[in-house]
């Protein structure tokens, strides 16, 4: 049967009663796919907020060395960029503004590295110092590695949680799936007995729990992704100022429907799984030699 | 084409034997009306008909078929003894199933089953009625209907007037004969005596006896 006319059947049996009765499981999916996809969603727009942090922290940090040059005259600082800019693993040099504990006279150049790893601090020393007398370059190892470390380890608890609340959440949305599945089983063999096919009965079952985990997912989603959306515009978004907001940006808006998507997905596969195995083996309710 | 060919059929169930090489052939057109003991395996006979359960040993041919695909399921018009009914579907809905399967618009199947059930005696008025709020003679009533409905080439009862009164009982016999006239071919398994004598007085119908493992009748060997 062609879409158009699957579609055409549609729309003719909206009035019908459903193919399989109603029952308690298939009614708890829709709110429970609503928590799930709650949790989920705002799972998810934790973790690509902690993303884009760490991202943020590793290109702020990741990246920034100092040369301290004991004499701030023009003349050494110019020098002393000749040799930072002539130096492979070199991204760019600027002058940066000296600590206030800093002796008179000291002056400071900004190194962006090209990688986290950097040039050879040592080597570069030594031409530094052949060049410029006085001048240190410090890649800050001591303290960037903790920063870096700290930026890889709020990624992976953004992600994490993310996991942790879609592998709970497809799990109940399976589980009563199966529940609803195993409800729908013996109006499902009542539709084979009527001589509808195996394939037919076990899509007629399952098909009614994976639409109530997708409405009840969409309306938990929508729910986030509105209140993200209102609060952003509002000018409170959660966690905004700190490099760690929580609303979504560009594409990542899209995702949030990933978990209404998956919660269907979910559902409808536990019940096929049900209502399959209240029918029982495949060559019982296809055929057998009488 | 024989509508029902056992050949050689031994079939056991719960350890006893129902069948022992039993041959019997079913016309399009006839009616058997299976009789015999309480436990003597009516219901058994009609899952072999309806090639739902394997025998033993033997052979069994359902309209040419020897394997029950969705295809012959759909040729065949079954009622069982406890009316198979959606709870959350009207009688009408009900009956009009095997015509959802096979594709009719709503209108056109529910004007059919409102017919088929106001013929068997269940007004529009209970047509709509979901089966929870049906009597019990009601409930097998839209069973009946639904059986017959399909338009199945054959009609497979088991206990079809179960809870019914004398008129049901005449309603139900006059669409058995009336589904026979037009090429059907109908089993019933029944343990009511009165059925089955006004159903017997008709030609087209025969009673097919299940004693000691041997089915005994007309077409039976």
């Amino acid at each position: 049967m062609s879409f158009g006319a699957r579609m055409a059947r549609a729309w003719a049996e909206r009035r019908s009663a459903p193919w399989t009765p109603p029952g308690p499981a298939r009614a708890a999916l829709a709110p429970c796919a609503a928590a799930a996809a709650l949790t989920m969603t705002l799972a998810l727009a934790g973790g690509w907020a902690a993303e884009r942090w760490a991202s943020a922290r590793e290109a702020g940090f990741g990246r920034a060395a100092t040369v301290v040059l004991a004499e701030g005259s023009e003349a050494a600082i110019a020098a002393a960029r000749e040799v930072l800019e002539t130096t492979p693993g070199i991204a760019a040099v600027a002058p940066a503004a000296p600590p206030e504990e800093a002796e008179q006279g000291v002056a400071v150049l900004a190194v962006t590295l090209a990688s986290p790893e950097g040039p050879d601090a040592a080597a570069l020393n030594l031409r530094l110092g052949a060049t410029v007398p006085g001048a240190v370059y410090d890649d800050h190892a001591e303290w960037r590695r903790p920063l870096l470390a700290s930026a890889r380890a709020g990624r992976r608890l953004g992600w994490g949680a993310a996991a942790a609340a879609a592998v709970s959440g497809l799990a109940v949305a399976a589980r009563l799936g199966w529940a609803a599945g195993a409800e729908a089983g013996p109006a499902a063999a009542l539709l084979v007995r009527l001589g509808a096919t195996r394939a037919e009965a076990i899509r007629r079952a399952a098909a009614p729990a994976a639409w109530r985990a997708a409405l009840g997912g969409a309306l938990g989603a929508g729910l986030v992704g509105t209140g993200l959306a209102a609060a952003r515009s509002a000018g409170f978004a959660p966690g905004a100022g700190t490099g760690l907001a929580l609303t979504p940006e560009g594409f990542a808006w899209a995702g949030l429907a990933v978990a209404p998507a998956a919660l269907a997905g979910s559902a409808w596969l536990g019940a096929r799984g049900a209502a399959a195995r209240a029918l029982g083996p495949a060559g019982v309710t296809d055929g057998r030699d009488g | 084409m024989a509508a029902i060919a056992f050949r050689g059929v031994t079939f056991d169930r719960g350890g006893r034997r129902l069948l022992e090489g039993a041959d019997w052939t079913l016309e399009p057109g006839e009616i058997a009306l299976a009789t015999g003991a309480t436990g003597a395996g009516k219901s058994a006979l009609l899952d072999l008909c309806a090639l739902e359960t394997t025998p033993e040993a033997g052979e069994i041919e359902v309209l040419g078929a020897r394997r029950a695909d969705a295809a012959l399921r759909r040729r065949i018009g079954r009622a069982a003894q406890g009316p198979e009914l959606m709870p959350h579907m009207s009688a009408a809905e009900n009956v009009a199933l095997p015509l959802r399967l096979a594709g009719l618009a709503p209108a056109a199947r529910t004007a059919q089953a409102e017919e088929l059930l106001a013929w068997l005696g269940l007004p529009p008025a209970r047509a709509g009625a979901r089966p929870g709020a049906l009597s019990a003679g009601e409930r097998r009533l839209t069973a009946l209907a639904r059986a017959a409905a399909g338009g199945g080439d054959l009609i497979l009862l088991d206990e079809p007037t179960g809870d019914l009164d004398d008129d049901g009982t005449e309603k139900v016999a006059e669409m058995l004969v009336a589904l026979a006239a037009h090429g059907a071919a109908v089993v019933a398994a029944t343990g009511h005596d009165a059925f089955a004598r006004r159903l017997l007085r008709r030609p087209e119908a025969r009673p097919l006896r299940l004693e000691a493992g041997r089915l005994v009748g007309r077409g039976a060997a």
